[in-house]
């Protein structure tokens, strides 16, 4: 006789089976057809539902007469590892997602084409960024420290004031060995000071941080969590809170040395199987349109000029950014990195320098 | 060679196929200091040590609070809740103590005291799980016989379960000495671990290689210490028993009150992301898509352990083969996930079966430490028994192994599912796009949306509770049908 349980449980694997069966196919649908499949690697937050990615995929959709598929990886490390494996047997057309960090190792590791837009009308702060003929920025912010307003009776002002006892394990900041924005404070207060000044003040700072996070993500989860007063970030971090949340409570500070900035930039492999169309998307990235949403949905500058214009990202921009000057771009090579960060982790164990 | 070595073989081969493949694409070499290798080893096994130490001791005594609820449901319940930092990303469980530990101690003693909260409770469930299955109606006679508490502890209740305690120490300091985000975060900078160089070396040098190679040393260090340990000796319980008689207050108070100091950091959080209804709302159809999935990655990753503890089971865990899953750490998680990527068939159903294969490798002999090895060894005479009455290998496991070791077969599975739902490193690498909640959780931590992101762990939760008890209750139902 059959019990309710067995009905239960036999609905339950058809349900499964159903579900496998349908993922498989639109999986398919989605890339393997090989038919003009442009295959994108990228980071998930540009993947994601909330990120560029989706949006820029259905307005290339509509006029390339192809599909984009996106293949996430988790950093640039795994992308670049994902792509040593499948570049063979499925291709790779772009990836996008690295930072000025990262181009050492991409250039090292893979031939890339040569890309030239040298005649688009770029920010200023921009320009230097395409002075390698392989990588074109998409996007850049600039990082320096963001508060609540009210948490703190004095703002610093200047990369000494972090010293002050009123910050003292208030500062959520990355690791850098492991986050970006980690490496950018880093290479800040170094490119600011000088190797051996800047991390006497390092040193000095070990006191002052709340916490050092494996990502940008846990470090401004904590500050956003009330559990930092101060935490390094993009300037246009506020303007999330401000657009998406309606809060005003968070603030951006500007500091008298010059701030850093990250680039995010993108590459065409050179075995790319579909390069037309990766170039078409490259283009689309940074047309007018393409910039905005990634403006909009990453709340980073767009490279293209006039973009934020009457945007709150021209405000920002013009408060904190205008009459400054930023630190000039820079491709690290990857002996500078190791060095900077053997130093710092030398610190850290307690050993002399 | 016989069939039983061949299958053995087959078994090791498995389990140890990362490595094989890491070893065939990067070639092993180290680029490193031995000051840092040496300060590296010494944080991850101090760290471990003393985190393993004081969440076997809370653990324990949580598991006497927890005997101390009549209800089975509102046992079960709290059992669920005491696994819940156990999956949660850790942002919400550094939040939580960051909340009632103020000033926070960074350095080792932060480690410890993050560590402990994440594993105190499933240390609670393992050993409430071990003393049910060891002392079996030992605590009805000494209750019944007038026996002092203080006298069954001495004589009985810790002579019969050092072991347990070990195993699952053990168990709990190689959780420790793997861990990655707790010792950046807690130990104030000065967390430097095995795990952490490994990353650098794939994250900053590319250099795959010397990661490996890390990697490999971490599990020799791991082999070197589980090489010599004891062998549990689990007597199961085939009846009913009231744990009641050991019940401790107190125990069940330091429970809720740890609860309690994690849920008010989390329900505010989860408060908040309820007033943005209209995102989830918007993302409604793709989060529908991504409870599915991560309801089948979960029973995936529990079916395939419970075939492979079974296996296991078949395969004798004796001689070189037991100390070879005593011993043996599977290399990193982002390492494994590469092993596994590098296999091919990245895309379509690859990713859907890759992952629970992965979370399966990562954790068979993990579980086999905690104590599938006691399991199996507690039905060492009636094999014997058997043996001696003329019973067949096939007939031995159908009606005397199988039947007796399906309850513990699933709630291990539960176990592996319940992290698997959890899990994001790992499908981050092996899949090529969100697939789960909890994948989508992380990525909108990543993108300023920690409130929204809370919502979604607390669905995870959900997920990973009904696939546990799926499991739980899979395993009482199969009990009865083949005890028969």
């Amino acid at each position: 006789m059959v019990s309710v349980r067995h009905v239960v449980i036999y609905l339950l694997l058809v349900y499964l089976v159903l579900f496998l069966a349908v993922l498989n196919r639109q999986q398919k649908k989605e890339g393997f057809d090989d038919v003009n499949t442009v295959r994108i690697f990228a980071y998930s937050s540009f993947t994601t539902l909330t990120g560029p990615g989706p949006k820029l995929k259905e307005l290339f959709e509509k006029t390339c007469n192809c599909r984009l598929e996106f293949v996430e990886g988790n950093d640039a490390g795994m992308l670049l590892q994902r792509l040593k494996l499948e570049s063979e047997s499925l291709g790779a057309d772009l990836v996008v997602g690295f930072d000025q960090y990262d181009l050492q190792n991409a250039l090292t590791e893979y031939k890339w084409r040569k890309l030239d837009f040298s005649n688009l009308n770029l920010e200023p702060e921009v320009k230097p960024a395409l002075a390698n003929s392989y990588f074109v920025p998409y996007d850049w912010g600039v990082l320096s420290f963001i508060t609540r307003k009210g948490d703190l009776k004095t703002l610093p002002t200047k990369l000494d004031d972090l010293l002050n006892s009123e910050y003292t394990r208030k500062i959520a900041l990355q690791d850098p060995r492991s986050s970006s924005p980690g490496m950018q404070f880093l290479f800040w207060v170094i490119r600011t000071k000088g190797e051996e000044e800047g991390f006497r003040f390092i040193q000095k700072m070990f006191d002052q941080v709340h916490s050092y996070s494996p990502s940008w993500s846990m470090a401004y989860g904590l500050f956003q969590k009330k559990k930092a007063s101060l935490v390094y970030s993009y300037l246009t971090s506020p303007l999330y809170h401000e657009l998406v949340e309606k809060e005003t409570d968070y603030q951006a500070l500007s500091f008298m040395e010059p701030l850093t900035v990250q680039y995010e930039f993108l590459g065409i492999p050179d075995f790319c199987k579909q390069c037309a169309l990766a170039e078409q998307f490259v283009n689309l990235m940074l047309s007018p349109e393409g910039q905005k949403i990634i403006m909009e949905s990453n709340f980073m500058f767009p490279v293209l000029k006039d973009v934020r214009k009457g945007t709150p990202f021209q405000t920002v921009n013009d408060q904190l950014i205008r009459d400054k000057n930023l630190l000039p771009f820079e491709i690290p090579s990857n002996t500078d990195i190791e060095r900077l960060l053997k130093r710092w982790s030398e610190l850290r164990r307690g050993e002399k320098n | 060679m016989t069939n039983l070595d061949r299958f053995r073989l087959g078994l090791v081969a498995f389990l140890t196929f990362p490595f094989l493949i890491l070893i065939f694409f990067f070639r092993f070499h180290l680029d490193l200091s031995g000051a840092e290798l040496w300060w590296a080893l010494k944080n991850s096994f101090l760290q471990s040590f003393l985190s393993a130490f004081f969440a076997v001791l809370v653990g324990f005594f949580v598991a006497l609070g927890l005997f101390g609820i009549k209800k089975k449901w509102l046992r079960a319940i709290f059992e669920l809740l005491a696994l819940l930092p156990n999956f949660l990303p850790a942002l919400f469980i550094l939040v939580a103590i960051f909340n009632f530990v103020d000033p926070f101690p960074s350095g080792i003693l932060g480690i410890v005291i993050v560590h402990t909260f994440i594993y105190f409770g499933l240390a609670a469930v393992l050993i409430g799980n071990q003393i049910e299955n060891r002392l079996g109606g030992l605590v009805e006679q000494a209750w019944i016989d007038g026996v002092s508490k203080f006298s069954f502890y001495i004589h009985v209740f810790f002579p019969m379960m050092k072991k347990e305690f070990l195993g699952l120490f053990l168990f709990l300091f190689i959780m420790c000495f793997t861990s990655f985000s707790v010792p950046l975060v807690a130990g104030g900078g000065r967390g430097t671990t095995m795990e952490v160089l490994i990353y650098e070396k794939m994250r900053l040098s590319t250099d795959w290689g010397a990661a490996v190679f890390l990697s490999f040393l971490q599990s020799a260090i791991v082999l070197g210490i589980s090489w010599y340990s004891y062998r549990g000796q689990t007597a199961l319980s085939l009846h009913q028993v009231s744990f009641f008689w050991l019940r401790s207050r107190l125990g069940l108070l330091l429970f809720i009150c740890l609860l309690t100091a994690f849920c008010l950091g989390y329900t505010q959080g989860l408060i908040d992301g309820l007033s943005q209804m209209n995102f989830f709302y918007e993302l409604r159809f793709a989060l529908l898509k991504q409870f599915f999935g991560s309801l089948v990655l979960g029973l995936l990753a529990g079916a395939l352990t419970f075939v492979l503890l079974f296996c296991v089971v078949w395969a004798r865990p004796q001689d070189w083969f037991g100390k070879f899953l005593r011993s043996y750490l599977a290399p990193s998680t982002a390492l494994t996930g590469f092993a596994f990527l590098a296999l091919g068939m990245n895309y379509g159903l690859g990713p859907w079966i890759k992952i629970p294969l992965a979370f399966v490798l990562l954790s068979m002999t993990n579980l086999f430490r905690m104590s599938w090895e006691s399991s199996i060894q507690s039905l060492e005479s009636q094999r014997t028994m058997a043996q001696v009455l003329g019973a067949d290998a096939w007939a031995i496991f159908r009606f005397v192994e199988f039947p007796q070791l399906i309850g513990r077969a699933s709630f291990l599975s539960g176990l592996v599912a319940l992290w698997t739902v959890g899990d994001f490193a790992v499908s981050r690498i092996l899949a090529s796009k969100d697939i789960s909640l909890a994948m989508m959780t992380e990525t909108l931590l990543s993108s300023y949306r920690i409130s929204q992101a809370s919502v979604l762990s607390f669905f995870v939760f959900l997920v990973g509770a009904l696939v546990f008890i799926f499991f739980i209750g899979a395993g009482r139902v199969l009990s009865r049908k083949f005890s028969l």
